[in-house]
């Protein structure tokens, strides 16, 4: 693919076909992902699911071993400097030089960023590090150093912000702190927010779209919508004739995916189940229903399933 | 321009750093040394009496005049020691803390050229070992006169700074090297095995025909700890040189394109 091509199609991030191997070890397997610019994107996986790797190599710290990543249109690997002119980001823990003051960690952070010298006020005052600006980085709890880490990555107005979980270490009040940051960010000023988190409840609320990875591979991607309601699957009823129930409920609803998990229940899988028209075949077959209840699916128990653990 | 930002921001990283003032105090004991050690030449029976002097220092003694010439000559000695060894804890503290303090990542991927980063770590590793050198060229001077060593001949001061920063810069051709370990391992451990290594590697060679051939080797053999300087020649710079290119391109293709798992 052209990277020329790429720039105006109002993509921040497009990965096609990204591949990472680490000796025997797939990190990353032929990942597709597409980041529209000015929307808030979730990057939602295990531990050692690839998130941290496809962050790698969105920043050019990886090369791919198959497949590239373009940032506006530019390859990371191939054209890195020019790629990254845009973009902040925080990759895993935050780091600091801890000789260092906060004041000082940006403005070398500034300097090697070509911003104006009123941006390191500008960043202090965004992440509430007024009080620390002249305390070692050394000196700061977790939760600070976390907030320098995003005072870094936000510091010289970036278009594309990448997060490799920003909330790590913060207080309650201080991730919805940053989280109304990242949408002011997003809605305010046209800034592309890309976030890991395994924190799905934040997560549902920051996001326009979530992507979820499992073993390298992206395995669904959901509008912030879809994430936040509660997805129905089906019904499953108690009644008692079980058997009979089954019966009549694959004949007359068309329903294939129909099983008796053991008792007076009857389960029915399916996303265009009418609970209403069930009910209404059960009882007109003459069977007593003592129990009705819709199988719906959050995005937690959506993530368990799609990465393989129990919900 | 670019390369000039990076450079101060590698020099702001010194700031308050305890490495910068470790090796300073590392210097100033060097200094107090090479005082006791000429005392101990210009007084041989009051050493003695105190204990101070045992068989070998008094055949290593015999090598030093008691004047200015035999005072620069150990702060030479002392220069090339700690060309080795103390240059190459400043190249480890400077490449590996990027590595230690988790700072590498957010370093490597910003829109900066990575071998900028390379240079301008090198230099200030210069920049604080000719710093270092010139703080042992002013001790000497204080010490002599304190140690009444009579007037600084005319000129010997300026051949002194000379040799000292003479052997500070081959000192700097075997630092490249120390810093693709540094990067290449991702942090402290691994250059400070390979710096022993090659002290222990660079003893051995010296006792050798391949001395003058062995980038290790040179540096002793030329301030006589290895046998006669004589044997250094024009080959033994073009090794020394050809280490410091080798290491230098090699740091810089590997901060280019190695992957950063840190």
């Amino acid at each position: 693919m052209s990277a020329t091509t790429n720039r105006g199609n109002g993509l921040a991030i497009e990965a096609r076909c990204l591949t990472k191997r680490y000796g025997d070890v797939l990190a990353v397997d032929r990942l597709d992902l597409e980041v529209r610019r000015g929307e808030v994107f979730a990057f939602l996986g295990r531990n050692g699911a690839g998130k941290t790797t496809t962050i790698r190599a969105m920043l050019g710290l990886v090369r791919p071993t198959g497949g590239d990543v373009l940032l506006f249109g530019r390859s990371a690997s191939r054209d890195r400097r020019a790629a990254l002119g845009k973009v902040g980001f925080l990759v895993e823990t935050a780091a600091a030089y801890p000789n260092l003051t906060v004041r000082e960690n940006l403005d070398i952070q500034r300097r090697l960023t070509n911003a104006p010298p009123e941006s390191v006020d500008r960043a202090i005052r965004l992440l509430g590090l007024e009080p620390y600006a002249r305390r070692a980085a050394d000196h700061l709890s977790l939760g600070n150093k976390q907030r320098l880490s995003l005072a870094r990555a936000l510091l010289h107005g970036p278009e594309l912000v990448i997060l490799d979980e920003p909330a790590n270490g913060l207080d309650p009040a201080g991730i919805i702190e940053i989280r109304t940051l990242l949408r002011c960010l997003a809605i305010e000023e046209g800034v592309t927010v890309f976030v890991s988190s395994h924190i799905l409840a934040e997560v549902e609320q920051l996001a326009d779209r979530i992507a979820i990875i499992h073993e390298g591979r992206l395995v669904e991607v959901l509008s912030g919508d879809e994430a936040g309601s509660r997805r129905r699957l089906g019904v499953e009823l108690d009644v008692d004739d079980p058997e009979k129930a089954e019966r009549i409920l694959r004949e007359r609803l068309d329903c294939s995916a129909v099983e008796r998990p053991g008792g007076p229940r009857v389960r029915v899988s399916g996303a265009g189940i009418d609970p209403a028209a069930v009910a209404r075949e059960i009882v007109q077959a003459g069977l007593s229903l003592s129990r009705l209840e819709p199988i719906v699916e959050d995005l937690e128990a959506r993530f368990m399933r799609l990465t393989g653990g129990k919900a | 321009m670019t390369f000039i930002r990076v450079l101060g921001t590698e020099f702001a990283k010194l700031r308050r750093s305890a490495v910068t003032w470790a090796t300073l105090g590392a210097y100033a004991l060097m200094g107090g040394g090479a005082a006791l050690f000429m005392w101990m030449i210009r007084n041989p029976e009051a050493a003695k009496g105190l204990g101070l002097i045992g068989m070998k220092a008094e055949l290593t003694m015999g090598t030093f005049g008691a004047d200015w010439n035999g005072l620069f000559d150990i702060a030479v000695l002392m220069g090339a020691i700690g060309g080795i060894v103390v240059l190459s804890v400043i190249v480890i503290f400077i490449f590996g803390r990027e590595y230690a303090q988790g700072t590498a990542k957010n370093m490597l991927a910003l829109p900066v050229r990575r071998a900028w980063f390379v240079l301008a770590k090198l230099l200030v590793a210069a920049a604080w070992f000719a710093a270092l050198t010139a703080v042992l060229l002013a001790e000497m001077r204080m010490i002599g006169g304190s140690l009444g060593l009579g007037a600084l001949p005319p000129g010997l001061l300026a051949e002194a700074a000379g040799r000292l920063f003479g052997m500070a810069c081959l000192c700097m051709a075997l630092q490249p090297v120390v810093a693709l370990v540094t990067v290449r391992s991702g942090g402290y451990l691994a250059p400070f095995g390979f710096m022993l290594l090659t002290l222990f590697l660079g003893n051995v060679f010296a006792k050798t025909g391949w001395a003058p051939w062995f980038p290790w080797s040179i540096i002793p053999l030329l301030i006589g700890m290895a046998g006669p300087a004589e044997n250094v020649g024009a080959g033994s710079y073009v090794v020394l040189a050809a280490l410091f290119a080798a290491g230098l391109g090699g740091t810089m293709a590997h901060q280019e394109s190695a992957d950063n798992c840190q």
